[in-house]
């Protein structure tokens, strides 16, 4: 190192004395020492050598074709541990004695900037204080005229930083116009920019150099005023924000003065609005300003500065409330709502400001439109109290020494909103803002008794059961659902009762003449279902709905089910939306409620005679399956084991001596549901044992002696059973077995060498029953699935076998459709959270498997097996995630085409549903094929052809519809007037669902270019 | 900043975009033709902008069901609109619009009325007779202008006449 200096410092001196020749051979030589010196180990440099280096850095600093590198030395220096404060001192002197910086190029700039950046954070506390004016006006000095982006990020730190780092009171008028010169910031960072900075970075920056120091009040905010009167949204906006950000630094003194020229400036933003988003940041500014102003010092009385800002604001506001039914009375409200929420003097002030004259305006109208607009204005109070003085329910962060200012006026409140909302005649949004009050009032805290809350909720209850009209019932509903969560005790008492009161307990209670009068069950139910799910509650709705279930259960016959379905149903959507919520609630609702209702299922299967009840509907199996389900999923493996245990004492060991109803009833037949043979009614309950299966967890061990035994008696059953429900639901079984007791592989000898096998004999051997071979090909495509999810071999053998059935007829449009299942994601069995094995991207692995094989087959087959292919494909298609799909398409198209032309609905509809994918995510690709693709599609659009249903014609219009949003003006220009002649037709279809289409589609390509063509 | 002609209208509840209309089970079925009605007329028309407020037509009441008779049969259709004051000068924009908006995605096989409705309007006559002349509105429509206004306030039609979900028992939901 020394030597590379006195080298250095040698062929200076030298080269002095040769004169300019070696200029650039100077600046090499300097910029090597300074990169040297940046890349350099500090330890190798002793404190003496880095003070000669900073000397002769500062000597050097007047030879102006070596700053730039000179700079980069010095940065690199002040790093050092051993640049000492003498050295600091000495080089920032030189740098702004000798360096005029805005004539050097940017990354010299840079440096300077970086540099002081650097020394800064070293010697602000100490050394640099002492020559702190010089340091500040020369930095002002350095900052002078720059422009560029990245030196602005910069330098808006360093300013920030100066201002709290030094003395700047010497010269805050000549900062202040350095910084604000800025503003405000027009910068648009060009397309692909390297650096990433957007002009919201510089905004910010400059915003926090404002707000810095209350020494900028009085220079910024006149000027911060007269920009906000500016043309463009932008510069207001960022005026408005820029004033937000300053007043709480600038402090209530410094704003008192411009209070009256704030007002008048914002209230242009807010009443004539050009935006949401520019009224919400006005609204904003003013509620900051109006903060601020609470925290000045009160000279006295009427002085008070807030007191004073807020005058002119009421007066204003109050003029527009005259008219409250016209368009300026909302802002009007939404400005008093902001003031109010910003302190406690304001809310005061303005709530004994207005209230009462709003208050007596109400009392003097007759008006409904203009009652209504009153009362939304006296929400946007109680918003603002809420947000200032805390909400019921929750734990405060508030000062709990203030209550709120509408305090007084709560009785004159809970009148006029139960008025409003009780009044049945009336203008309904009138009584919708009747609703929400009661609501709003009940969630501000300590503010309604707890009588007050009990009648508002009656008041709720009433108008979800009694009234007819159905958005007051839906807000009443999602008030009572969201104090359900927060007030659960008075929900429990004063509304869920009157919700079962309703519900009627027997078949009689079901007749039109006493129904009619009332809300449906099913309506209440959907109601409860709304309320329910919190622990307390929930625990409260179960017995009710058990005991409703009881009592039907025996007197409703199996052709009546929508009750009692409706009451299940409630009990699953409330146990779902408990999952969603991570109750903890769960697991105990698998000790009591799913067993009693799985032996309300059983019960009657095992009667003598067999009779009929409506706990054999199919629907309702379906419904406790998912009951079942979802409880099953959320408990632990012990808990698992137990239950399953018992569930097989019944299903496997046809035993039902541990069923708490059975052991009542003297006489009952047995009960053997995994027989091909047995009582339908039986059989059908085997939803309810695949269900069990699905749910366990890999630990849970089925009791069984052997597995694969008991896996090929299931089998079996399947395939000897005329009864669907029952095979579908072994079918399932089997799969969830295969899929997940198959660690290691253990169960793929089994299968390879048993279960195919069989399988495959039955579904080849033409000469036996159509059913049975239709049961073995049902059964062989879940076990593929089974296969396929875990990516194991066998899987993807067993989809080839598959495609061979493509040629056998009649098996073989249900093996293409077999597609479906074996990809297609199954909502209530092999799914991650039943915990069933599902590798990592397996349906892409699945997907790069078979889609080439389809391709090869459909060109290899004839006609009438080719059709199977394409549905096969189709099903792929739609079960592939899209980014998988984009990639591989290309070579598909011309096969996805040729599916249109086939007469078959289904096909075509999910074939042009693909279209609509690739025309919104792969433009260009759309675009290659729209010759041959936009005839195809207009003549889709044609209800003539009767292969053409309407869920097609719709389809091909929303793809066309779709393609002038995605696709280039070019490429469309020369379909225009073809598409919008063509779809003419359309609009005169005779199903209306596809005139909308055609409408949407339609007003999609007019405005193509902005022009009208054939109107 | 622009004074408009009305600086401060009345504003009316809107249906929140979608259809009031409800699901019929002959939505469903291939074969049974749905005959177009004031409801859908009302759909096409109700979320047009507002040429002076970022409200739609039903928002201001310029437009409503009742103020639209259809004969399927007969092919004809009479729309009749209210414009907010009686000297409002967008009336004869409003009319534009609503007729452009009909002309695209109604069947040519209807005629179409469009009128203020009856006393709403200083120069009702005038306005009337503009929007139903055909000539006249083709000029207008020449104009790239007014053909760019146009087809800005046409921007938020589509937003209406999707069918209103509704509930009939406890609903579930994955």
């Amino acid at each position: 190192m020394d030597r590379l200096i006195s080298t250095y410092i040698l062929a200076q001196t030298d080269s002095q004395e040769q004169a300019d020749a070696a200029i650039e051979d100077i600046v090499k030589a300097t910029a090597l020492l300074s990169t040297t010196l940046a890349t350099l180990d500090q330890s190798k440099v002793n404190a003496s050598a880095v003070t000669v280096l900073v000397e002769f850095y500062c000597d050097r600093l007047t030879d102006q074709a070596c700053v730039p590198e000179l700079l980069k030395g010095l940065l690199a220096l002040s790093k050092f541990d051993k640049f000492t404060s003498v050295d600091c001192i000495k080089s920032v002197k030189a740098i702004l004695a000798l360096v005029n910086v805005q004539t050097y190029q940017q990354t010299a700039r840079h440096y300077v900037f970086l540099f002081f950046e650097s020394v800064i954070k070293r010697y602000s506390q100490t050394d640099l204080k002492a020559i702190s004016s010089d340091f500040v006006f020369g930095f002002i000095q350095c900052l002078d005229g720059e422009k560029d982006p990245r030196n602005l990020m910069l330098a808006f730190t360093l300013i920030k930083n100066i201002i709290q780092e030094f003395d700047i009171a010497q010269h805050v008028e000549d900062l202040f116009e350095v910084t604000f010169c800025y503003f405000p910031i027009t910068f648009r960072p060009p397309p692909d920019d390297p650096y990433g900075i957007t002009s919201e970075h510089l905004k910010v920056g400059l915003r926090d150099c404002l707000a810095a120091t209350p020494y900028f009040a009085k220079f910024a905010l006149p000027l911060l005023l007269e920009k906000l009167s500016s043309s463009s949204g932008s510069a207001k906006k960022d005026s408005m924000e820029t004033i937000a950000a300053c007043a709480p630094v600038y402090g209530s003194s410094a704003l008192t003065p411009y209070a009256e020229e704030l007002w008048s400036g914002l209230q242009n933003e807010i009443f004539h609005a050009t935006g949401d988003e520019l009224e919400q940041v006005a609204l904003n500014t003013l509620q900051v300003i109006t903060t601020e102003l609470s925290m000045g010092v009160s000279l006295g009385g009427s002085n008070d500065p807030v007191e004073k800002f807020l005058r002119p604001i009421i007066s204003d506001c109050m003029t527009q409330l005259q008219k409250p039914e016209m368009k300026l009375a909302k802002p009007s409200g939404k400005i008093l709502k902001a003031c109010a929420m910003a302190s406690d003097p304001a809310c005061t002030a303005i709530t004994l400001a207005t209230i009462p004259t709003l208050l007596s305006q109400y009392t003097s109208s007759d008006q409904s439109t203009r009652k209504k607009a009153l009362l939304d204005v006296l929400l946007d109070f109680l918003e603002a109290s809420k947000v200032l003085y805390g909400s019921a329910g929750k734990p405060t962060e508030h000062d709990t020494d203030f209550v709120t200012p509408l305090l007084t006026f709560k009785d004159r409140f809970f009148e006029l909103f139960t008025n409003a909302l009780l009044s049945s005649n009336e203008y309904n949004a009138l009584r919708l803002a009747g609703v929400k009050g009661l609501h709003g009032m009940i969630l501000l805290r300590e503010f309604l008794s707890e009588t007050e809350i009990s009648y508002a909720i009656q008041y709720f209850v009433r108008i979800i059961l009694e009234d007819p009209d159905v958005e007051l019932q839906e807000t009443a509903l999602s008030s009572l659902s969201s104090l359900a969560l927060i007030m659960p005790g008075v929900v429990r008492s004063m509304a869920l009762p009157s919700f079962f009161e309703m519900l009627p307990t027997s078949q009689n209670d079901m007749d039109v003449d006493t129904v009619v009068q009332k809300k449906s069950p099913e309506y209440i139910l959907n109601a409860v279902t709304k309320i329910g799910a919190e622990p307390t509650l929930f625990a409260d709705v179960v017995p009710q709905i058990l005991e409703k279930l009881d009592l039907v259960a025996n007197d409703f016959s199996s052709t009546h089910a929508t009750y009692p379905i409706a009451l299940l149903t409630t009990l699953l959507v409330l146990l779902r939306s408990k999952a969603a919520q991570g109750h903890s609630d769960l697991p105990q609702y698998l000790d009591n409620l799913v067993p009693r209702l799985i032996g309300l299922c059983i019960y009657p299967t095992v009667s003598l005679d067999d009779g009929d009840s409506v706990m054999k509907n199919s629907e309702i199996l379906e419904v406790v399956a998912g009951i079942t389900r979802v409880v099953m999923i959320h408990v632990d493996t012990r808990a698992q084991q137990e239950f399953v245990k018992a569930i097989f004492r019944f299903f496997v060991s046809e035993d039902l001596s541990t069923l708490a109803m059975i052991k009542d009833t003297a006489q009952h037949v047995t009960f053997t549901p995994l027989r091909h043979d047995s009582r339908v009614s039986q059989q059908n309950t085997c939803v309810l044992f695949s269900t069990v299966i699905d749910g366990c967890r890999q630990q849970t061990v089925l009791p069984v002696d052997n597995l694969q035994q008991f896996t090929g008696s299931l089998v079996d059953v399947a395939i000897k059973t005329s009864n669907v429900t029952q095979r579908t639901a072994l079918s399932k079984a089997v799969a969830t077995i295969l899929n997940k007791y198959n660690k290691g592989g253990v169960m793929e000898n089994f299968i390879g060498q048993t279960l195919i096998p069989e399988l495959h004999n039955i579904i080849r051997q033409e000469q036996a029953a159509f059913e049975t071979r239709e049961a073995a090909l049902i059964m062989y495509t879940w076990i593929t699935k089974a296969m396929v999810l875990s990516t194991s071999t066998i899987g993807y053998d067993m989809t080839g076998e598959l495609m061979s059935i493509f040629s056998v007829p009649r098996l073989g449009k249900i093996a293409a459709d077999g597609f479906n299942l074996v990809i297609g994601e199954q909502r209530d069995v092999l799914t991650k959270e039943s915990f069933a094995v599902l590798r990592l991207l397996y349906k892409q692995r699945f997907f790069n498997h078979c889609v080439p094989v389809l391709v090869k087959g459909f060109e290899s087959s004839a006609d009438e097996v080719r059709h199977n292919f394409l549905i096969a494909l189709s099903h792929v298609l739609r079960n592939i995630p899209k980014q998988v799909l984009l990639t591989e398409l290309p070579p598909l198209l011309p096969m996805l085409v040729h599916s249109l032309s086939f007469p078959d609905p289904e096909l075509k509809a999910s074939t042009i549903e693909t279209f609509q994918i690739i025309t919104k995510d792969a433009p260009d690709l759309m675009a290659e094929h729209l010759s041959t693709l936009t005839p195809l599609l207009i003549s889709l659009t044609s209800a003539k052809d009767p292969a053409n249903t309407m869920k097609v014609r719709s389809a091909a219009l929303k793809c066309l519809g779709a393609q002038p949003k995605s696709l280039p003006f070019t490429a469309l220009r020369p379909y225009k007037a073809q598409v919008l002649k063509e779809l003419e037709k359309c609009l005169d279809d005779c199903k209306r669902v596809v005139r909308r289409e055609a409408v949407e589609c339609r007003s999609q390509w007019f405005t193509l270019n902005g022009s009208i063509a054939s109107a | 900043m622009t004074t408009l002609i009305n600086q401060n209208p009345i504003i009316y509840e809107a249906s929140a975009g979608h259809s009031t209309r409800e699901w019929r089970e002959e939505d469903d079925d291939e074969n049974s033709a749905d005959a177009i009605d004031a409801q859908e007329i009302f759909d096409l028309i109700r979320s047009i902008s507002d040429p002076e407020h970022p409200l739609s037509l039903e928002q201001l009441n310029v437009t409503q069901r009742d103020h639209i008779q259809v004969s399927d049969e007969n092919n004809s259709v009479l729309v009749e609109f209210t414009p907010t004051i009686p000297h409002c000068s967008m009336a004869t924009l409003i009319g534009l619009c609503i007729r452009v908006r009909l002309l695209r995605c109604l069947p040519s096989r209807f005629k179409v009325d469009i009128s203020v409705r009856k006393g709403t309007h200083q120069s009702e006559h005038a306005v009337n007779k503009q929007l139903n002349d055909k000539e006249r509105v083709a000029a207008a429509l020449e104009n790239s202008h007014l053909l760019e206004v146009v087809n800005q306030c046409l921007a938020t039609a589509t937003s209406g006449g999707v069918v209103a979900n509704i509930v009939k028992g406890p609903a579930i939901v994955n």
